[in-house]
């Protein structure tokens, strides 16, 4: 039955113009990618190099942003709407729904993650070439916090490989941050009020990230850093596990306590 | 006859309030079965309870045996419902509206969703989005989709809320078909009493979430006294006179005249009186006994 409602979730969101509207934007955010780093830095990446950077900048900084929008639709508006009761008054539990519901988010994220990277890697062949190797710039490292390094290459299977494990391990840490604001979009039955205050908290893990430690393993957003730089053999493993473990832990405490909260609800919208 | 649904005892606080207060109701086989009450008497909270949607603070539900906390799935399956408003998705046709919900309803024929678009009339329209569809057709389209599960019982709240004179018959005419045709079992909950009268074979009452009165509406209204309208050029003769009759057992001043409840086969006692008394009776007006008198008197006044 779960598959069933993932199914149904993922036709209602395909059926609406934000699915378009986001992919749209992320397009976007790659076409600008590419035009600062060519204007501000003087760099023009090849198709290989391209992708790594939206990833590590792009599908980190922004796809939060979207989760906080689409849990908002799939759960708040689907509630306060009265929509909900169609599905709740089905032979269909209460836990199902919601891990349904939560499981098609997760598609859905991964869905426009894999969009953006094979965007990225289109966009990126087309103005740089697709060039003999990943070249990983060192403005990249930098802004990860491993200075001195200069750039790095890496050859293309391994790159592309690299790549797209860092896309699937991003995945995973941004259903720990949706799993945070699925818990608010269960107490807070307004679509403004879900998409304000999660925004907020993605402010508040972004600000704390900056200012305290930007490698604590408590601040899920910008994880990816550490992921791509792995195969790199300039990262420890443990740094990465535990990273992990931190995103496990957000998901698997936030969708418990999601689920008590779901299975009492009193609907009355 | 078989009871559909059970409900013992059903008990619902709300700050310490109790807005459903130990309602007990049986629904027999192809009953259509009228839920009243005025505003706020705990109509829907008990709808919402029967459905699962809020927790039993006390008490049991039962559907064909199938208890409500323990064999939930197999529960709801027997049920179809609209609670308030039908809502859909707006941006989907009531074909695709009703495909997610046979998406989670499993052993469904294949072809169920057209046949149950066929039953409410909303064939040549299915493909349309449900954001270009009248409250009537939404109505329609609610029925149909209760109707997809082939349940036992339809639970529909306030089916006719919002509709035009039209709208309300179509609904209602609906309802008698399914009930006679198709021997749907149904609850319905309404503030239109007299589509109540016209649809519903039993009734209950309830006023602050308690059970007033449990019938069927062919010995409520059979049980009642006469109405009579009285017009009189001698209107305050005519109520002196009448207060002090035995007869009269209640008495209404209305625009025209007078409205008296008076024991049947009593009229004829009445209009002597009056003729011996020298008042000058224009018009005597049998009124028809209806669920809505019976209604007020229950409950204790006009709806809010």
């Amino acid at each position: 039955m779960m598959w069933n409602i993932m199914q149904n979730e993922l036709f209602k969101i395909r059926k609406q113009k934000t699915l378009y509207v986001v992919a749209f934007i992320m397009l976007a955010l790659v076409v600008v990618r590419v035009l600062s780093l060519s204007a501000e830095e003087g760099i023009s990446l090849n198709g290989q190099s391209l992708p790594m950077v939206v990833v590590c900048m792009d599908i980190t900084q922004y796809m939060p942003l979207f989760i906080v929008i689409f849990i908002a639709n799939v759960f708040t508006e689907d509630y306060s709407a009265g929509t909900l009761k169609l599905s709740i008054i089905r032979p269909v539990t209460r836990l199902e729904l919601l891990l349904g519901k939560f499981f098609a988010i997760a598609v859905l994220t991964l869905s426009i993650n894999m969009f953006i990277l094979i965007s990225a890697y289109v966009i990126g062949t087309i103005t740089g070439g697709w060039g003999s190797c990943i070249v990983i710039p060192s403005f990249l490292l930098e802004s990860a916090g491993y200075s001195s390094q200069g750039e790095i290459t890496v050859a293309t299977i391994t790159g592309i490989l690299m790549t797209i494990s860092s896309v699937i391990l991003e995945t995973f840490v941004q259903l720990g941050f949706a799993a945070v604001i699925l818990l608010l979009a269960l107490c807070i039955n307004s679509i403004v009020g879900v998409i304000g205050i999660g925004l907020f908290i993605y402010a508040i893990f972004l600000v704390a990230m900056q200012i305290l430690a930007k490698h604590n393993p408590i601040y899920l957003i910008s994880s990816t850093y550490d992921i791509c730089l792995l195969p790199l053999g300039i990262l420890e493993i443990n740094s990465v596990i535990i990273k992990l473990i931190t995103a496990v832990a957000y998901l698997a405490v936030f969708l418990l306590a999601s689920c008590t909260l779901f299975k009492k609800k009193e609907l009355v919208a | 006859m078989e009871s559909v649904i059970e409900v013992n005892g059903l008990t619902k606080l709300y700050n310490r309030v109790k807005v459903v207060d130990n309602l007990s109701i049986s629904i027999k086989k192809g009953d259509v079965y009228g839920f009243l009450g005025p505003n706020g008497a705990g109509k829907t909270t008990t709808i919402r309870m029967m459905l699962g949607l809020i927790a039993l603070d006390s008490g049991s539900v039962y559907i064909n045996g199938k208890n409500i906390k323990n064999d939930y799935k197999d529960f709801i399956s027997n049920i179809g419902a609209i609670v308030e408003t039908p809502t859909f998705y707006g941006y989907l046709s009531a074909y695709d509206n009703l495909q997610l919900i046979a998406n989670l309803t499993p052993g469904i024929k294949k072809n169920r969703v057209e046949e149950v678009i066929e039953i409410v009339g909303l064939e040549g329209r299915e493909r349309d989005k449900v954001k270009t569809y009248s409250l009537g057709m939404k109505q329609r389209l609610g029925i149909a989709q209760a109707l997809l599960p082939n349940p036992s019982l339809l639970i529909l709240d306030e089916p006719t809320n919002g509709l035009d004179p039209h709208g309300m018959k179509e609904i209602r005419d609906m309802i008698k078909r399914l009930a006679e045709d198709h021997g749907y079992t149904f609850i319905i909950s309404s503030h239109i009493l007299h589509d109540i009268q016209q649809i519903c074979n039993r009734v209950c009452i309830i006023k602050k979430g308690k059970l007033v009165k449990e019938e069927y509406v062919e010995n409520l209204l059979a049980q009642k006294a006469e109405i009579v309208e009285i017009q009189t050029l001698d209107k305050k003769l005519a109520i002196d006179l009448l207060m002090n009759s035995a007869s009269v057992s209640k008495l209404k001043e209305i625009e025209k005249g007078i409205l008296i409840t008076i024991e049947s086969g009593m009229l004829e006692v009445i209009i002597e009186d009056l003729i011996l008394n020298h008042i000058r009776v224009k018009y005597v007006l049998p009124k028809e006994n209806s669920l809505e008198e019976l209604f007020f008197e229950l409950t204790g006044g006009k709806e809010e």
